[in-house]
């Protein structure tokens, strides 16, 4: 693939891609890594589809984390957290790093698709389209994560 | 008690993750340079252990298929309680053999190189198997291309039909994605089988042209394919001529150009044809009348200080023409160049 595209595709996506493999490492530092072994992978595709790449990408990192999360390496990690290392009493952030802990607490399959749909503003169709699962289902999957994600927050808080 | 919105919470959280800085950069690199990429430390120790975890599982699997071999070979000394100094031979033998095997394979090493050589093969088999087709002449290649093209449209808009309506079931959407998908796979056998069979017969063949619907601006989208060795690129304007009173009637500004990889540098250009009339355009499309497009191209030549950039203009000699449409260059005076002119086959004429 070219350089330049490559790049352009970099620009576009990386962070989104970062963003939802975090789901899947909780660290960034293990997401940026995912991220990096997306894109190497992309490297040696050659003809691809503008409107596939981002899903192939975000499917190839996840795997990624996946990999990561199996391995033996991981196992006997324990990561900083990047959430509640830093001390502070606003009440803001002490409450959006609850909300971070609690979407890492509900079960894996919700989480890619309420970050895609909700923080990123995909339709459910395109977030069905991403996530390479049905229409119907990509809607209940975002329906019922949210309510788990606000049982989750309210659980964190209290 | 204050409502709290975890989603709302969620979002600012997320939105201090941020990607690292694009590596992928290209400054000031030359033509062929390979890409850098930072490999992060991380990642190297993850190969690392995953070598020694690759070494230690085959050595494990070597031993287990060592002990087996001592355990089958004492076996069948057991069961035949003869020659048992000959049997204790064979199972030594079985023993160093296996032991032996184990050590001079070096298996840790032969493991990574097929590792290695599977790799470069997925890589080299990228090449994907074309379709051969024997076209006599470059006329009914390009018809082959642009009834492709047609259905390509033509599937885009059953597509966004259904896609518009309030519910309709993903698979069908799928549907559309795999017929698009096969469509654009016989576009690419039919340009390789153009190049494998050498059916051009000018630097660059004109595949189609048409109008883009449904965008801010009137476009008009050409596909190119430059079958020479030399990169061509194209730049700035490009004008449109009635070709019975050879009056400019319209013009064009480039918007976009996209290159498919291996297939003949085939190239999609997209031009703003804002300043081409509506009744020019309407002619165009229903009429099929004839006119002609010529725009600036640039042409990567040899020279004696490396490569250059030559300023070239193409033209075209009709516009949405059924038959395949003749290049011919000119240079910056408007005038044919010799060498290129030798070149110009007027198909269809």
């Amino acid at each position: 693939m070219q350089t330049e595209l490559l790049s352009e595709y970099y620009e576009r996506y990386a962070d989104t891609i970062t963003r939802a493999v975090w789901h899947y490492t909780g660290n960034i530092h293990s997401a940026q890594d995912c991220t990096q072994e997306a894109f190497l992978r992309l490297m040696q595709q050659e003809n691809m589809q503008s409107e596939r790449v981002l899903p192939w990408l975000i499917r190839t990192a996840i795997n990624a984390a996946k990999d990561i999360a199996k391995s033996a390496e991981h196992s006997k990690t324990v990561p900083l957290d990047e959430f509640s290392g830093e001390y502070s009493d606003d009440a803001n952030i002490l409450n959006e790093r609850a909300a971070m802990r609690a979407m890492l607490m509900i079960e894996e399959k919700y989480r890619l698709p309420l970050y895609l749909h909700c923080a990123q503003g995909y339709t459910i169709l395109e977030t069905a389209k991403i996530i390479d699962k049905g229409f119907s289902t990509t809607a209940s999957l975002i329906r019922r994560g949210k309510k788990l994600l606000q049982k989750a927050f309210e659980k964190e808080v209290t | 008690m204050v409502k709290v919105n975890a989603m709302e919470l969620y979002k600012s959280g997320i939105n201090r993750i941020n990607a690292p800085q694009n590596p992928f950069k290209a400054q000031n690199m030359k033509k062929d340079e390979t890409p850098q990429i930072t490999v992060k430390h991380n990642t190297a120790v993850i190969k690392t252990n995953r070598f020694y975890y690759a070494a230690a599982v085959a050595g494990i699997i070597l031993i287990t298929i060592a002990a087996i071999g001592f355990i089958r070979s004492k076996d069948i000394e057991i069961s035949q309680h003869a020659n048992s100094k000959a049997s204790h031979e064979s199972s030594d033998n079985s023993l160093i053999g296996s032991f032996t095997s184990a050590t001079t394979s070096q298996s840790p090493i032969t493991t990574t190189q097929s590792a290695i050589s599977s790799t470069s093969s997925l890589i080299s088999t990228s090449s994907r198997p074309v379709k051969q087709h024997n076209y006599a002449n470059i006329d009914e290649a390009v018809k082959a291309y642009r009834s492709c093209e047609d259905e390509i449209q033509l599937t885009l808009k059953e597509f966004k039909a259904v896609r518009s309506k309030e519910s309709f079931n993903a698979q069908d959407l799928q549907k559309y994605q795999n017929k698009l998908n096969e469509l654009t796979k016989a576009q690419s056998d039919i340009t390789d089988n153009i190049l494998k069979d050498k059916l051009y017969t000018s630097d660059i063949v004109i595949l189609d042209a048409r109008p883009v619907e449904n965008t801010d601006k009137p476009t008009a989208k050409i596909v190119i394919m430059n079958v020479s060795e030399q990169l061509i690129t194209m730049l700035g304007n490009g004008t449109l001529t009635d070709l019975q009173t050879g009056e400019q009637v319209g013009r064009f500004e480039l918007v976009s150009q996209s290159v498919v990889p291996n297939a003949g540098a085939r190239s999609t250009i997209y031009f703003d044809a804002s300043n081409i009339p509506s009744d020019i355009t309407q002619k165009i499309t229903s009429e099929r009348k004839k006119y002609s497009i010529t725009f600036n191209g640039s042409k990567l030549q040899e020279s004696s200080n490396g490569y250059v950039n030559v300023p070239i203009k193409i033209s075209t000699v009709s516009w949405f023409e059924s038959k395949v449409w003749a290049m011919s260059y000119l240079d910056e005076d408007g005038l044919y160049k010799r060498n290129d002119l030798e070149k110009i086959d007027v198909i269809g004429q």
